[in-house]
């Protein structure tokens, strides 16, 4: 019995000699591991707001729904990757884990509720609106909060002191 | 949804290219006419913000991208077109044998129209007709048809294109239902505010000039000036006691007939209102929106009345009889309104931190003393108070912030009013000593003064007032106008007694767009059927039953009570007709009786008592004192898991429903407990359709029928002996797995199984 709890508990973590990540045809990601071939895989982190480069689980893509449970490993640290295999892993993440980084507040504009903004982000430039900053707004720690707008979309400030005057006075309350 | 143009005359869904979509796709050689649906998406494959398109024609869909000239065709013969979700984009992929392409990527903001011209490939691709409601779905837009804005999901109007104007008249209409009232309060107002007007000057002129200076008119005439005064006030005060007690009245009356609007409204709303979260902030704020209206009509509308009169008599008094010390007066209004424009706002935001911050003291408050059981064990006392001391110093901080700054702002604007009043006294003292102003008027001025700052103040900010009502205002209407998701049909069905004959055709669900919880599902469950629905956890069991009392409409597919089209039938009497027991009871504040009478008030003494004794409750009533009086909810009667849900089975008893639904009835309780209510169960199930979940098989044992649902789909079906033994079958692999985990157990009792 104790013998079974321990295997539930356990962590494979995946060596990064046994990993091959490569990019499919269609520019998915599929994963060699000590040779054999898994095909596409998913990569999910499990603290993805405030940890995003440490504990990343590797599994099976959800191609078909029953095989939601297949884990085949968890990455440690994306830093015991490097090279071309780390570039191929970050490259999955973000396009799983898509949330620009706001690099300049153009106009912000608060009514009633909703806050209407115009950025620049890491992904070009943005328009969007926030209801309720209070509910929408999560404080990541180290002056990065990461706010959520009407449709969902997450967006970063890397340091929210520097979003301007006007921008940080709005967000300032909900800190 | 007609997207239709005379560019596009196929076009019958979704988006409608604009002119450099069509001039790009007509450059490859593509017939705007031959397009069929089209979508744009927001997002490049690469992970950058840009402008893509999808096309659907009959055989094929487009993927262009104007902005860099690139484009892609997948013809369905060949690719399956595929969406795939991520956390708050998605991916389009296009599938062929092995080989899997991401064709397009989406944000969440383009997710369900994306969504929908998959939904239409793949019809298109299986050869399947294409019905209006494949284009008509996800119609609810979110972005202002007026200005383009996205805004909060739920809400019909966009928050800057709803007229404030409207709203305000439409806050007034409930005021004619007490005109005679309100007439009153208006009358009181302007007389009270007359009679503040008329006051410097009797204080002033009348008091110096006339009556303490010789030749006056009143010369002398001091005991009769000062019983005037005194009879001036004695009015003014029955007035505004009249005002008072009439406003406060009928404000009262007109926010509890919006409350009870809203009360109304909110009942008549679908689940999917309740759940989603930032509607659940706007019910939260109902209260105090309703508030925020009353003191606007209460206290709001009669100041800006009396303010305006104060303001523009006290103009026109001073302007007249000395416009030189009138400009002197006016001097330091700029300066005034200039702070109150631009330092009171900033003042105001340490006053939202502060709320802010008392309110996460207020729930680390409410944690620990919630969790105390928790904190106790865990022996975390110390790590609670350095919570909670670190929240009371951020509220600290932030109060001390607020509190320098009202330090600075009040004595400023005090210093600028004061200093009005002393530029007044020193050129009228001079004009006085001249004579060319009698010390009346000069006293007079002063107090005209003194009055006029205070009205300025108000007037400055009523606009943020009116504003700031409005929008609560707004928000309430919202509920009041807001359409249900599971509307009324045009012309409902009567059903009379239903039989209870339930038929699901290929019933497909989603809570969330493009996320389906059940997939393509069919059964038919005969009259006086029992089925027990069976699966793990989260495969779609209480979905089914969500669907069954229409708490959601079926996104594709039908449902049929008795062969007729859920939608069509008339709510009231469908859910007067479904009864329902869950594993979460829930007992209302009230006594045992009344919660047992909850779907039949009128019931007798008899039949509530009857039912008690069908739901094997009667003998656990009549240990308490109280009886079926006892009170619930009062006096700390602490019922038992096991005894709450007799009750509510006595409900459904009592409610004699043709379809009985048991969603975990027996989960949360013990074994010998389960077995009493079992046999509760049993008299209630006996010849009335009845679909049951439930994770504990052996709770199933009197189903008719056993239907195994995974992932949302049916994947067994049949009476519990063909599934027992049916080899490789998922029930029969979670009955093995629930006799083993009695083995390990060592209870080993195959007959609770």
């Amino acid at each position: 019995m104790e013998n079974k709890m321990k295997n539930y508990a356990d962590i494979n973590y995946l060596a990064p000699e046994d990993c091959e990540f490569y990019r499919t045809e269609g520019g998915l990601l599929g994963l060699k591991m000590r040779g054999e071939d898994l095909g596409r895989v998913a990569l999910v982190r499990m603290f993805p707001l405030r940890n995003t480069d440490n504990f990343i689980s590797v599994r099976r893509e959800l191609r078909d729904r029953r095989d939601s449970r297949v884990e085949y490993g968890v990455i440690e640290k994306l830093s015991d990757f490097s090279g071309e295999q780390r570039a191929i892993i970050d490259e999955e993440l973000a396009r799983r884990y898509f949330v620009p980084e706001i690099t300049k507040v153009v106009k912000v504009k608060e009514e009633y509720g909703h806050t209407y903004w115009e950025t620049e982000t890491t992904a070009g430039s943005r328009n969007f609106t926030v209801f309720d900053l209070n509910s929408n707004l999560l404080n990541l720690g180290n002056n990065r909060v990461l706010i959520i707008d009407v449709d969902g979309n997450r967006y970063i400030f890397p340091d929210v002191t520097k979003v301007g005057e006007k921008a940080l006075r709005l967000l300032e309350i909900w800190l | 949804m007609e997207k239709k143009s005379e560019l596009y005359p196929n076009l019958r869904g979704f988006d409608t290219p604009d002119e450099k979509v069509t001039d790009f796709v007509r450059g490859l050689g593509v017939q705007p006419e031959n397009i069929i649906a089209a979508a744009k998406s927001d997002l490049s494959v690469d992970g950058s913000y840009a402008d893509v398109w999808l096309l659907a024609e009959e055989k094929r869909l487009i993927v262009a991208r104007p902005d860099s000239g690139a484009f892609d065709v997948f013809r369905f013969d060949e690719w399956e077109i595929r969406l795939e979700n991520y956390l708050t984009t998605g991916a389009v992929l296009a599938v062929s044998g092995d080989r899997e392409l991401v064709a397009a990527a989406f944000t969440d903001t383009c997710g369900k129209t994306v969504g929908n011209i998959c939904r239409v490939c793949e019809r298109l691709r299986d050869g399947k007709p294409l019905s209006d409601d494949d284009f008509r779905r996800g119609e609810e837009d979110r972005v202002c048809p007026k200005c383009g804005t996205p805004y909060q999901k739920g809400r019909r109007t966009c928050p800057k294109c709803q007229s404030k104007k409207k709203l305000f008249i439409r806050v007034l209409g409930y005021m004619p239902r007490y005109k005679k009232e309100l007439a009153l309060v208006m009358g009181m107002v302007v007389l009270s505010s007359l009679v503040g007007l008329l006051r410097p000057f009797l204080n002033g002129s009348t008091l110096y000039d006339q009556v303490l200076t010789e030749g006056g008119r009143y010369y002398g005439k001091i005991l009769p000036f000062v019983l005037f005064m005194i009879g001036l006030e004695l009015l003014t005060l029955a007035v505004n006691i009249v005002q008072g007690r009439i406003g406060a009245a009928v404000s009262s009356k007109i926010v509890y007939d919006i409350k009870s609007e809203v009360f109304g409204a909110m009942q008549n709303l679908s689940m999917s209102f309740f759940n989603s979260k930032h509607t659940g902030n706007l019910m939260n704020r109902v209260n105090s929106d309703a508030l925020d209206i009353q003191y606007f009509l209460n206290d709001g509308m009669p100041q800006f009345i009396i303010n305006a009169i104060t303001i523009v008599g006290i103009g026109g008094v001073v302007l007249v009889s000395n416009p030189l010390l009138a400009l002197l007066i006016m001097l330091p209004i700029p300066l005034i309104v200039y702070i109150i424009r631009k330092v009171i706002p900033k003042f105001n935001r340490f006053k939202w931190i502060g709320w802010h911050k008392s309110s996460k003291l207020n729930s680390i408050i409410n944690d620990a003393l919630l969790g105390v059981r928790v904190v106790k064990a865990f022996g975390k006392e110390k790590s609670e108070i350095g919570r909670f001391e670190k929240a009371t110093q951020d509220l600290y901080d932030v109060r001390v912030r607020e509190g320098l700054m009202s330090a600075r702002i009040f004595p400023m604007l005090n210093y600028l009013m004061t200093i009005g009043g002393l530029f007044v006294w020193g050129l009228g003292g001079w004009q006085v000593l001249k004579g060319g102003m009698t010390f009346g008027t000069l006293m007079t001025f002063v107090g005209y003064i003194g009055m006029l700052y205070a009205p300025i103040n108000f007037m400055i900010r009523t606009y943020d007032w009116w504003a700031n009502c409005m929008n609560s205002a707004q928000r309430i209407f919202e509920i009041i106008d807001r359409r249900t998701d599971v509307p009324e049909a045009r012309d409902p069905v009567d059903m009379g007694r239903i039989k209870g004959d339930v038929e699901l055709r290929d019933v497909t669900f989603a809570y969330e767009a493009n996320k389906n919880v059940l997939h393509n599902v069919s059964f038919h469950v005969m009259p006086g059927e029992m089925i027990g629905l069976v699966g793990h956890s989260g495969a779609g069991k209480s979905t089914i039953t969500n669907l069954i009392t229409r708490l959601y409409d079926v996104t594709e597919g039908e449902l049929l009570i008795d062969g007729v089209n859920i939608k069509k039938i008339r709510q009231k009497e469908l859910h007067g007709q479904i009864g329902m027991v869950l594993q979460e009871t829930f007992l209302f504040n009230g006594t045992i009786a009344e919660n047992i009478a909850y779907a039949k008030p009128d019931a007798s003494m008899e039949e509530i008592v009857r039912a008690a004794k069908l739901a094997n409750a009667h003998d656990f009533i009549m240990k308490l004192p109280d009886g079926y009086e006892t009170e619930i909810g009062r006096r700390k009667t602490n019922l038992s898991g096991g005894e709450r849900q007799r009750i509510s089975i006595a409900r459904a008893v009592l409610m004699d429903p043709a379809i009985l639904i048991l969603d975990e009835a027996t989960a949360s309780l013990d074994t010998e407990t389960e077995q009493q209510i079992q046999e509760a169960l049993e008299t209630l199930t006996r010849g009335r359709t009845t679909i049951a979940i439930a994770h504990r098989l052996s709770t199933l044992k009197n189903a008719d029928r056993l239907v195994v649902v995974e992932h949302g789909e049916i994947a067994e079906t049949g009476t519990h002996e063909e599934l027992a033994d049916k080899p490789g079958g998922i029930y029969a692999r979670m009955l093995g797995r629930q006799r083993d985990a009695l083995k390990i157990r060592g209870v080993g009792d195959e007959e609770q199984l």
